[in-house]
């Protein structure tokens, strides 16, 4: 599973189609997770991003929902194996195995709303302290289209994101405001930090053996 | 290698007496711990151990010196958090690990164990190793099964959670306890256990160093010598096993399932003929599965019907053969409103028509006073009452997003969406506790669709809740043990999907979350929710026919996932998508003809009895323990009546009363 993203490490600094047209000679296959409290937009960013599409009333996920999307960098086709998570905390027992062996995670949190954003933190500090430790993580203020009403400032956010590491964007699944570039820039950091990623499940977390080398397989050839 | 594994082969680990607290009046003293493995857990075992199941515990041989015997022993391990990774949870709220409620007993229809009543005792699985014929490995060397001397049942099975049993095998091996007799390239293998007498020979060879020579590929340029011990030592066994008991090895199933023994009828099987084996040995299980009767649906309860078991004075009588009905046909849309009140519990089958006017009138009291009780928070309070907030605030986040493609909800500033809000903070009120989970909304909004009013639906929510409550349960437990009975449904009912789940490490059935939290809420269209609820309310043919639903959907889509070869994210993904793609009739068709078809079938195990609620059979101390079942039952169905009767304390609802008439709300009751 080491093999994952290094052979996609100079994929980085290019422009992004989507979907994928153009024949590809390498393949990456990475897990993402969506975290973050109830109602901030997980479901609808990755609805943007997998189906361009939008609704305005998306009902509150339950369990969990699997999707797929591709994207193209250079020669390297980026595959996401994307988990949507519940969010009510109700359910955050759930998560570890979601988050187990993921190679990215997104943390959401909605730019209306102050709780949500303290939400954030504390999903950041547990995927530090229980996921791979080379896990990409991406901050996502989501709701950007309604700005004028925001509470969770801007700089505020940036700068935690700079402070722990993250990568930082403020979205709009309802206008697709850089949905698809925070996702890019996940893709483009992963190949780069790989190496370590695999190695990576604290002492024990019992890594799914089958499911390893299944992504081996199916990655970077 | 793993902090957890520890393999003590020379100095053993001396560990105390003890009083057992197994019913085994022996008591155990000065064992020495031959091998011990952590973190193992308990897969399967007798029904005694049911509260024990998936539970994590040390795996261990010891060597008592009294009675001197080796023993294979499993001890729970207490108040620590279980990481489950065989079914891919991982608990991290620091609840401590609990045993299953009383309540939660009744809802999932099993028995708790007369001692899981009386005391929380860790219980301890032991027994003589001599007691045992063979140890079956599988699932990539994770799942261990021992399978006893006396029937050629299986004793228990258990799953290695840190690594595999493999460490705890060799040492086994290493210490003539067991020895290697087949293994395939895909992990499954099988030990024999040896005898005493056997072990005792094995060890004096041992001690001359020739075992490892027998063993040893390394040695080449002793090859010849190495032929000739090891033409020496393979005879060995075959000397110990004639003196050994003859078992016929045709391991039959009995409250264990059977898919992942191997079963071999000739005495020195090459394991290649396992797959083989396998093969026949799911055929077996089908063939013991009676055809599948042919299901049909009938015609709704319709009006007529219905007022025909009106009875003179308004009760209704006949109630079995309405649920019957119901059950096979649902009901007549201009009914349902009126119907779903006796199915959900808030009108009573038996009430007169005054005593039911009554009921009513009550019971809109009662609302109003607990809606007033959220009402007449004030800011400060709620400043105050963070429990009292998050629920709000979730509330009305999801009451926003419930079934707002339906009419009656569609369209901004409906009115409608108020009053889901509505009773959904009256629940809360109603108890507390639970509060509000992510799903009830769901369940909510079809019920107040029908019956187009606050109280009432309030009331038939309350109903319906009570059936499903323990889907809510903060740690799971209620998801999880559903999950267990499923899978256990499965693998009785369907062993061609269930063995490819279980290669595919699918066999967790946890892309079952949605359909079981929201009783498939999300699946089906309105029209088609309406007529799978009333059916599930009946409560028939069985307790838990809930679950044959998702068997039932399961087995429309075996072909599909297996011939897609779908690992368990494309099965999640692929059961998700279903969504609005099931036909309602066939499925209730299916899931009553499947459940026919298991409680038909011969040798019906206790884990699929328990499910069903067919009475449990049991092999020689039956009487006792249906006596102590009964009794535990009594006593689950008395606590369940203390948990649920509301408090009825006169002066508090005077005084209650007075307050109300001063306040601002005497307008609601």
């Amino acid at each position: 599973m080491a093999t994952t993203a290094r052979s996609g490490g100079n994929a980085s600094g290019s422009s992004a189609q989507r979907p994928n047209g153009t024949q590809q000679n390498k393949n990456c296959q990475f897990k993402l997770v969506l975290l973050g409290e109830s109602a901030v937009g997980k479901s609808s960013l990755v609805l943007r991003f997998v189906k361009g599409q939008f609704h305005e009333y998306q009902e509150s996920t339950i369990g969990a929902a699997f999707l797929t999307q591709t994207l193209c960098i250079e020669d390297t086709v980026v595959k996401f194996e994307i988990w949507d998570t519940a969010g009510q905390e109700r359910y955050h027992s759930l998560a570890p195995m979601y988050y187990r062996g993921a190679q990215a995670a997104i943390v959401v949190y909605d730019i209306q709303n102050q709780d949500s954003f303290q939400r954030a933190k504390t999903w950041v500090k547990e995927l530090h302290k229980q996921a791979s430790p080379n896990i990409v993580i991406a901050l996502a203020g989501n709701k950007a289209d309604l700005s004028n009403i925001r509470v969770v400032e801007y700089e505020e956010a940036k700068q935690y994101a700079e402070e722990n590491g993250l990568l930082f964007m403020e979205t709009s699944a309802k206008t697709g405001m850089n949905v698809n570039d925070i996702f890019l820039a996940i893709a483009k950091k992963l190949p780069k930090n790989d190496g370590a990623n695999n190695q990576g499940a604290p002492a024990g977390r019992r890594l799914n053996d089958n499911e390893n080398n299944r992504q081996t397989n199916n990655c970077c050839k | 290698m793993n902090n957890s594994v520890h393999y003590n082969t020379n100095q053993g680990v001396q560990i105390g007496s003890e009083e057992s607290p197994a019913a085994t009046p022996t008591t155990f003293t000065n064992g020495t711990i031959k091998c011990t493995h952590d973190g193992v857990l308990l897969r399967k075992a007798s029904v005694e151990h049911i509260a024990d199941l998936n539970t994590s515990g040390a795996l261990s041989i010891i060597d008592y010196e009294s009675p001197h015997r080796l023993y294979i022993e499993w001890r729970p391990n207490d108040n620590i958090l279980v990481a489950d990774d065989s079914q891919d949870w991982a608990v991290v709220d620091t609840i401590p690990r609990r045993s299953r409620t009383i309540s939660e007993c009744k809802a999932f229809n099993i028995k708790p164990s007369p001692e899981a009543i009386a005391a929380n005792k860790p219980r301890i699985i032991r027994t003589r190793l001599d007691d045992l014929s063979t140890i079956i490995v599988t699932e990539r060397g994770q799942v261990i099964c021992f399978i006893q001397k006396s029937d050629n049942f299986k004793h228990s099975e258990f799953f290695f959670q840190h690594g595999n049993a493999e460490q705890f095998l060799k040492s086994m091996c290493e210490q003539h306890m067991i020895e290697l007799t087949g293994s395939r390239l895909d992990g499954v293998a099988e030990y024999t256990v040896l005898s005493t007498e056997t072990q005792k020979l094995k060890r004096t060879f041992a001690e001359l160093n020739i075992g490892d020579m027998k063993n040893s590929e390394s040695k080449k340029e002793k090859g010849w010598m190495r032929n000739t011990w090891s033409g020496l030592l393979i005879n060995l066994p075959d000397i110990a096993s004639s003196v050994k008991s003859s078992t016929p090895r045709n391991y039959t199933s009995r409250n264990v399932g059977v898919h992942s023994c191997s079963s071999s009828s000739e005495e020195h099987s090459p394991m290649d003929g396992e797959i083989e084996n396998l093969k026949e040995e799911d055929e077996k299980i089908v063939n013991t599965l009676p055809e599948r009767p042919f299901v049909e649906r009938t015609k709704p309860l319709n009006e007529a019907q219905w007022l025909e078991f009106h009875t003179v004075d308004g009760r209704i009588s006949d109630v079995d053969r309405i649920k019957e009905i119901i059950f096979h046909g649902g009901i007549h849309f201009n009914l349902r409103a009126d119907v779903w009140k006796y199915l959900l519990n808030y009108y009573q089958w038996n009430d007169t028509e005054i005593e039911r006017i009554q009921r009513h009138k009550e019971k809109y009291k009662e609302y109003y006073k607990m809606k007033a009780q959220w009402l007449s928070m004030t800011t400060t309070q709620e400043e105050n009452f963070s429990g009292f907030r998050d629920r709000k605030c979730q509330i009305e986040k999801d009451v926003k997003r419930t079934d707002r493609s339906l009419d009656f909800f569609a369209g901004e500033d409906n009115p409608n969406l108020m009053v889901l809000q509505g009773i959904l903070m009256t629940y809360v009120m109603y108890n507390f506790d639970l509060g509000y989970v992510q799903g009830m909304s769901d369940l909510l909004a079809p019920l107040l669709a029908i019956q187009g009013n606050e109280v009432d639906a309030f009331w038939c929510f309350v109903g319906f809740m009570d059936m499903v409550f323990a889907n809510f349960d903060i740690d799971q437990a209620g998801m999880k043990a559903q999950f267990r009975q499923l899978r256990d449904l499965v693998e009785f009912s369907n062993p061609r999907l269930f063995n490819y789940m279980v290669t595919h490490e699918s066999d967790n059935m946890f892309f079952c979350f949605r359909w079981l939290l929201v009783w498939y809420k999300r699946e089906f269209s309105n029209d088609d929710i309406l007529k799978l609820w009333e059916c599930l309310w009946t409560r028939l043919p069985c307790p838990n026919f809930h679950l044959f639903i998702s068997v039932s959907i399961l087995d429309q889509q075996t072909d599909v996932i297996i011939e897609n070869k779908y690992e368990f994210t494309e099965i999640l993904k692929h059961i998700n998508e279903l969504s609005g793609h099931i036909n309602v009739k066939r499925t209730l068709e299916n899931a009553e003809a499947i459940y026919l078809q298991i409680k038909a079938a011969d040798n019906l195990p206790n884990n699929i009895r328990l499910i069903i609620g067919e009475p449990v059979i049991d092999n020689g101390n039956s009487e006792k323990e249906e006596e102590q079942s009964e009794n535990g039952t009594d006593t689950a169905d008395d606590l369940y009546e203390v948990v649920r009767k509301p408090e009825n304390d006169r002066r508090q609802e005077e005084q209650f009363d007075e307050a109300c008439e001063r306040s601002m709300f005497l307008n609601y009751t």
